[in-house]
């Protein structure tokens, strides 16, 4: 168990004026960015890296979360209004909220989704506070070969559990772990795929590639529809935001509390986050709703069901982020990116070594989810203005803003090169299908995943069993193989069933 | 931009071809087998199976019908206005690669955000405005509050 020290040094850490004054202006930033449509919640989260960069590790970390807990809720606002999602995960339950503001209950739509928002972000928390410690004692006992496994897991789960179309996300994770290939090898340091370029010897840096991949190709796409696209229209907002908000929470306990726990768990598995952990959690509220055909015409149960399983999965993906250095979703990705450049490595010691810094983290998770119910209200109070500020301002004052983040990092106009040749590579990519987040999960996985598999053989003098030998690794590893096993099952079967219906059509 | 599965499979291909090429040139770990080749020629396979089943696929997917072009463009490329946008947007951070260092960050990005502005439709006066605050507020946040050296240029004296 922590001691009562370690707690109060945390508080000491979260609780000062600097941190709060952060994560209040982070909680705005991320409030904007997520309401504004086009602008995810990710990408909230890599525009603030370059900043944290500059600060110590408990303010650097408060702002990431801050900032993207409000973007997860603020995509709910554009959702409802313009049935634009803001973020991606607030895509599952759009259609409920905007046909709720239609019937005129704008309101009503967006305080539940705001109370069970801050509700299911608290019960994530409080999982990821009762877990990660537990979990990361037991992980204590890890070697280089269980954490090969838990790289490995975590790179099967972003093809096979996350992914739509698993050929073209392993394509997408393939491309992410040949660019953490360029530079010294972690082994023997033999120069790989620089061309030449000094500035690659480091290896590509993972701000500015993150950059070109969640905001560039954003940006490019909202600059060549600027002119084709209209301008929206947004209705007006009137009365107050809570009423009768205890008389929902009182109606859907079971909802809040199931949506929550599924969230948490989604978002703990590695490779999926709040988008799936939204989706899934309205699929199953559809399916033992006592009204299914309320589903998509306005119902609030789903609404209550989905809205509070997102922002409880951003608890959920920081178990895994912080226990094992294993990302859960491209948000946590950029989390653990951020650890290693305040030397906090993720992984089970950073509970021995530093507990003050991840309780005070903990302690601003919670702050960040109370604070999330009066912003919220006030981003909603604002949100025909915020909503109006039009996209042809908006848009050439965020790409400024990339280039001087990216060139922050290295110092150079390098890193602003590899942010546009990223960026652009990400852009072509992603209009064919092929999702970003692999991307960035192979590039900050492929170190571990190579630098622990090398170890591991020069411990175990090239003897592959060696990977099976302790027990722990030998479960996990058979773990890996299942998952594996079951998509090519799936996919062969998925196969065989189109060859079926394509020969039933010829058929006819 | 719309590439067809079966072009871009082939790409993938000839990049994993490309990266088993090179990596049969890195040196393996003194007394074992797995060194810095292995990640990479593991991925060159990768890259050339994963081509290669893109490719079948959408091969296969034309001869039940589909009609999916090798080569397309979004209209909203296509419309001249949408093709200069996004030119520009690829411009301004390339005005900033090349002359970044030589001219500063203030004036180079003063000028590429007022032509872009200008383009995307604000008027003179609002747009001078917003560059000059979008270029000050990054000054600001970025050189000024977190010391990172922006290149200075012809400023440099002055600043």
């Amino acid at each position: 168990m922590i001691s009562l020290d370690v707690l109060s040094q945390a508080a000491s850490l979260a609780f000062s004026v600097q941190v709060i004054a952060i994560v209040i202006a982070a909680a705005a930033f991320g409030m904007f960015v997520g309401a504004m449509p086009g602008l995810t919640a990710t990408m909230a989260t890599a525009l603030l890296v370059p900043v944290t960069f500059f600060m110590d590790p408990v303010p650097a970390l408060a702002a990431i979360v801050a900032a993207s807990g409000m973007a997860i809720y603020a995509g709910d606002i554009p959702g409802a209004l313009l049935r634009m999602p803001g973020t991606p995960a607030s895509a599952a339950y759009v259609e409920d909220s905007h046909q709720l503001a239609l019937k005129g209950k704008l309101n009503l739509s967006l305080g539940v989704s705001l109370t069970v928002s801050s509700v299911g972000g608290l019960f994530g928390v409080v999982i990821l506070i009762l877990c990660a410690p537990v979990l990361a004692e037991f992980a204590l006992n890890f070697t280089s070969f269980e954490f090969f496994w838990l790289a490995t897991l975590g790179l099967s789960c972003a093809i096979f559990i996350a992914a739509r179309d698993p050929l073209k996300a392993a394509v997408s994770l393939f491309i992410g772990l040949a660019l953490s290939t360029v530079g010294l090898d972690p082994a023997s340091g033999h120069p790989r795929f620089t061309f030449g370029v000094v500035d690659l010897l480091a290896g590509v840096e993972f701000v500015p590639a993150m950059i070109g991949l969640f905001a560039i190709g954003e940006i490019l796409r909202g600059a060549i529809r600027l002119h084709s696209d209209p301008v929206p229209q947004v209705p007006p907002t009137r009365g107050p935001l809570f009423k009768g908000m205890g008389g929902i929470l009182r109606k859907y306990p079971r909802n809040i509390l199931r949506s929550s726990a599924l969230g948490t768990v989604i978002g703990a598995l590695p490779g999926s986050g709040a988008d799936i952990a939204a989706w899934m959690a309205y699929a199953v509220s559809k399916r033992f709703s006592k009204t299914p055909e309320e589903y998509g015409k306005g119902s609030v149960e789903g609404l209550v069901d989905a809205s509070s399983a997102n922002n409880a999965a951003v608890g959920g993906s920081w178990i895994p982020a912080l226990v094992f250095g294993i990302p859960g979703d491209s948000i946590t990705a950029i989390v653990i990116g951020v650890l290693y450049m305040k030397g906090m490595n993720p992984g089970p010691t950073v509970f021995l070594i530093n507990p003050q810094l991840i309780y005070a983290v903990f302690m601003i998770f919670i702050l960040t989810n109370i604070v999330m119910l009066p912003l919220g209200w006030a981003t909603v109070k604002v949100a025909r203005t915020v909503l109006s500020v039009p996209r042809r301002i908006l848009l050439p004052l965020v790409l400024t803003f990339c280039i001087v983040g990216s060139f922050a990092l290295t110092s150079s106009s390098f890193g602003i090169a590899l942010m546009l040749v990223i960026g652009l590579l990400g852009w072509v990519m992603e209009d064919n299908g092929f999702p970003m987040a692999p991307i960035i999960l192979g590039l900050i996985l492929g170190q571990l995943f190579e630098r622990t598999f090398v170890t591991s053989m020069i411990k175990a003098d090239g003897d592959l069993l060696a990977f099976f030998e302790r027990p722990i690794a030998a479960g996990l590893g058979v773990f890996v193989f299942l998952v594996w096993g079951g998509a090519l099952i799936g996919a062969v079967l998925a196969a065989r069933r189109r060859r079926m219906a394509a020969e039933m059509d010829a058929r006819l | 931009m719309q590439i067809a599965d079966s072009v871009l499979g082939a790409v993938f291909a000839v990049l994993g071809a490309y990266m088993l090429y090179a990596a049969s040139g890195f040196p393996s770990f003194p007394g074992q087998p797995y060194g810095a080749a292995l990640l990479p020629s593991l991925l060159g396979v990768a890259f050339i199976v994963s081509g290669v089943l893109l490719a079948l696929r959408d091969l296969r997917a034309r001869r039940l019908g589909s009609t999916i072009v090798l080569f397309a463009i979004q209209p909203a490329l296509k419309d001249r206005r949408g093709a200069i946008s996004g030119a520009l947007i690829i411009a301004v951070v390339l005005m900033q690669i090349l002359f970044g260092d030589l001219i500063g960050f203030i004036p180079v990005s003063l000028v590429m955000l007022t032509v872009i502005l200008l383009w995307f439709g604000v008027r003179v006066l609002a747009a001078l405005f917003f560059a000059a605050l979008g270029t000050g507020m990054c000054w600001w946040l970025f050189s000024f509050v977190l010391k990172v050296p922006l290149p200075r240029g012809i400023l440099d004296g002055v600043l």
